[in-house]
């Protein structure tokens, strides 16, 4: 594990900080900005609820609010509304400025409709403090037309929060690519902006796994090996591996061509089996992949990047020396894109909710995500995955969407309870 | 009626109620009349009681909910993304004191023995630095992954596999509370894939449960596990035939589509090729190492799937020699 400063997720690094900074909510800020201008001219403004779907900055431009107040927040959540003596301990403050920094405070309450039983305690505490004291109140939703929500949309300023165009999410992360000094393709950028279906945190976390190396780095930057150029080089460096015998030659060609280490594993990896028929060579070749493997994983856990080069002629000088150890004769083969890769992509949004959902439960449960996707996710499939009044039910409780957790549930196969359903018509 | 999963509605609440883990239980409440405890390490399988044992145990130090919400905190080492997470988690939760009139806090590291050795080092001068505000609770499955260290400054307490019998008079206890029928056979067929593991049998009963009103062994054996052992078996057969490419194919469906690890594969894999009929004791004395190996290298390197790839091309070459 590296000791770097540099810890903070970009979500958060880049988090924007004005209001000014809020990208693609026009209609929302202008409301914004006139409930501020309402706010300093000291009138009794009614609170705010911003509402709109994940990641289109609801609680930034809360934050972004109150900066432009000059003001703190004070947030309440969940553990404070349980706990009535801390929560009326800091609602009679709330009135006096903060201890820390002397400004005067706003209250905010995110996620209001995360926690349907709380929606009716909320409501009260709103009312008494518009009772009491002229303090600001800034309130977020995901779906402010849910049951429970009623009250909240007569109590205050309801501001429309869109899904972000897929372009404005492309800029946003062609300047991050930008800060951190990386160089990524932009047909790579375009795609994670399209997949994220307008959820900037999404985006950004995609692209942030991308960067750091994660399984969908190698999805993403898979499918977008369409730049001809990395093609027309890889599919050289393979023919040169898979036909040719010099093979050292093979781990220069290799270090020239711009593709990153987890790609030139997988392509070569993909077709090792097409060009080896002998067993022995592809047990060989493979004990060479696995190899550059161990030091790619190396790689990743202390960053010590110097191990690059064993893991890359491992890969091509490697796997192109098993036949010659070997004596196989190798001919024309049709060479293909990593399956690998493909399959990744086309069900990374599913794997995400998976794993999303699977981290939620996890606190819930006691228990790791790991053993939520291998027991608990398949419990309550059979149980409530038909049932959508239960399922919507359930995802309200744990503050899940239930959109995404019909994803998720439809995602986990299993075969035997496949076969079983099937078998027992239910 | 709200959905609810079982295994948390028939969670014991209090060191009272655990009926299976007696000397530790015992001890624990010692130290609970004293007022104070050590850090702990738990020791022992999944599903022994671990959590159950230490959520008990912090709510005879925090009594009511605001206070255990706010002196109990769990983590979990193998979802934190590394130390850095954790030293930033505890930190956050240490640096202010107790709640209340609560003698300390509590954190418990659910799955310690998944963090490297540096990570534990790391955890160690964590725990050293705000032992004043809070007591560790460490649980793992095997002791001996911890490093010395940390056991030194820890007491121990192992966990036993639950009996069959308990496992089972556990399950009784479930299915005649929540109405649902069962052969014998099919609570002992559960007991027996759950090996020990008194969530999983949880677990199992209530999705076979939710398939049929009568639960047979027939019923559970399908719907234990998260791959059909079919699955896994098919795929050393064709590996061993030399149909390698199916034999991938199959290996990648379980990975990308089926969701199950890399490790999950390879415990699998060792216990199907270990009973094989018709191979020989020195082909799996081989094929043991090899195994070994890999689940090894998939700890160490960075793609489990090349690494069992790389295994069923050694299978290839073991099955065409004999």
């Amino acid at each position: 594990m590296s000791e770097k400063v540099d810890f903070l997720p970009w979500t958060e690094k880049y988090r924007p900080k004005r209001l000014s900074d809020i990208v693609g909510q026009s209609k929302a800020i202008e409301v914004i900005t006139k409930w501020i201008a309402d706010v300093r001219a000291g009138k009794k403004v009614k609170p705010l609820l911003l509402h709109g779907p994940p990641g289109t900055g609801k609680t930034s431009t809360a934050y972004a609010i109150a900066r432009e107040l000059d003001m703190d927040v004070l947030e309440i959540n969940a553990s404070d509304l349980r706990n009535r003596e801390r929560l009326s301990r800091l609602l009679e403050s709330l009135g006096a400025a903060s201890l820390l920094s002397g400004k005067p405070r706003l209250l905010l309450f995110d996620e209001i409709d995360a926690l349907p039983g709380e929606a009716r305690t909320i409501a009260s505490i709103v009312k008494e403090v518009l009772k009491k004291s002229p303090v600001p109140i800034i309130l977020t939703a995901n779906d402010p037309y849910e049951q429970g929500m009623a009250e909240f949309r007569g109590l205050a300023t309801m501001v429309r929060f869109n899904r972000l165009r897929w372009q404005s999410i492309y800029r946003i992360l062609r300047k991050i690519a930008s800060e951190e000094g990386l160089k990524i393709p932009d047909e790579v950028l375009r795609s994670i902006a399209r997949n994220s279906k307008g959820d900037l945190r999404a985006a950004i976390n995609d692209f942030e796994g991308l960067a750091r190396g994660s399984i969908e780095l190698v999805s993403q930057l898979g499918k977008l090996f369409g730049s001809r150029d990395v093609e027309r080089n890889i599919f050289e460096l393979m023919r040169a591996v898979f036909l040719g015998k010099a093979c050292r030659a093979t781990s220069w060609l290799a270090m020239n061509v711009d593709v990153d280490p987890d790609m030139l594993i997988r392509w070569i990896e993909e077709n090792v089996p097409a060009v080896y028929k002998n067993p022995k060579t592809l047990a060989l070749a493979y004990e060479h992949l696995s190899r550059a493997d161990l030091f790619l994983g190396r790689i990743i856990k202390t960053q010590n990047w110097k191990l690059l080069s064993y893991a890359t002629e491992l890969t091509t000088m490697g796997v192109c020396s098993a036949k010659i150890v070997t004596g196989e004769q190798t001919g024309y083969a049709k060479l293909g894109f990593p399956a690998w890769v493909k399959q990744a992509y086309t069900t990374a949004a599913a794997r995400r909710a998976v794993r999303e959902i699977a981290r939620r439960l996890a606190a819930h449960y006691h228990v790791s995500s790991k053993v939520v996707i291998r027991e608990i996710l398949p419990v309550i499939k059979v149980s409530i995955g038909d049932k959508p009044a239960l399922l919507s039910r359930f995802a309200s409780m744990h503050g899940i969407d239930p959109e995404s957790l019909h994803t998720a549930l439809e995602f986990i196969k299993h075969e035997d309870l496949r076969r079983t359903s099937r078998e027992l018509g239910g | 009626m709200a959905f609810e999963l079982w295994i948390e509605k028939y969670r014991p609440r209090s060191l009272d109620d655990i009926v299976d883990q007696e000397e530790v239980v015992e001890a624990l409440k010692g130290f609970v009349k004293r007022g104070s405890i050590p850090h702990l390490l738990f020791a022992g399988p999944a599903g022994t009681g671990k959590t159950t044992t230490a959520v008990a145990l912090a709510h005879e130090f925090f009594k009511d909910e605001g206070s255990f919400r706010r002196n109990y905190l769990e983590l979990n080492a193998s979802d934190e993304r590394g130390i850095d997470t954790i030293r930033t988690k505890v930190k956050d939760f240490a640096r202010v004191m107790p709640f209340g009139d609560a003698p300390f806090k509590i954190i418990h590291l659910d799955e310690a023995d998944s963090m490297t050795a540096d990570a534990q080092h790391a955890l160690r001068r964590v725990m050293e630095m705000y032992s004043e505000n809070v007591r560790f609770i460490l649980a793992c499955n095997y002791s001996s992954k911890i490093i010395e260290p940390i056991q030194s400054r820890t007491a121990v307490f192992r966990f036993n596999p639950i009996p069959e019998e308990a496992i089972k008079e556990r399950l009784r206890y479930i299915a005649d509370n929540e109405g649902v029928s069962y052969e014998e056979e099919g609570l002992d067929a559960i007991v027996y894939v759950a090996e020990g593991d008194l969530r999983r049998a949880i677990n199992i009963l209530q999705t076979a449960s939710a398939f049929r009103k009568v639960v047979d062994a027939n019923l559970v054996y399908r719907v234990a596990g998260i791959a059909s052992p079919q699955e896994v078996r098919d795929m050393i057969q064709l590996a061993l035939k030399g149909d390698f490419v199916k034999a991938r194919a199959t290996l990648r469906d379980l990975m990308i589509s089926y969701g199950m690890s890399a490790e999950d594969i390879v415990r699998q894999l060792h216990r199907e090729i270990m009973a094989l009929p018709n191979l020989s004791d020195a082909a799996k004395a081989e094929l043991a190492y090899y195994i070994g190996e890999t689940d090894f290298r998939i700890t160490e390197g960075s793609h489990g799937d090349i690494q069992l790839s790389a295994l069923l091309a050694k299978l290839a070459v073991v099955g065409g020699r004999s």
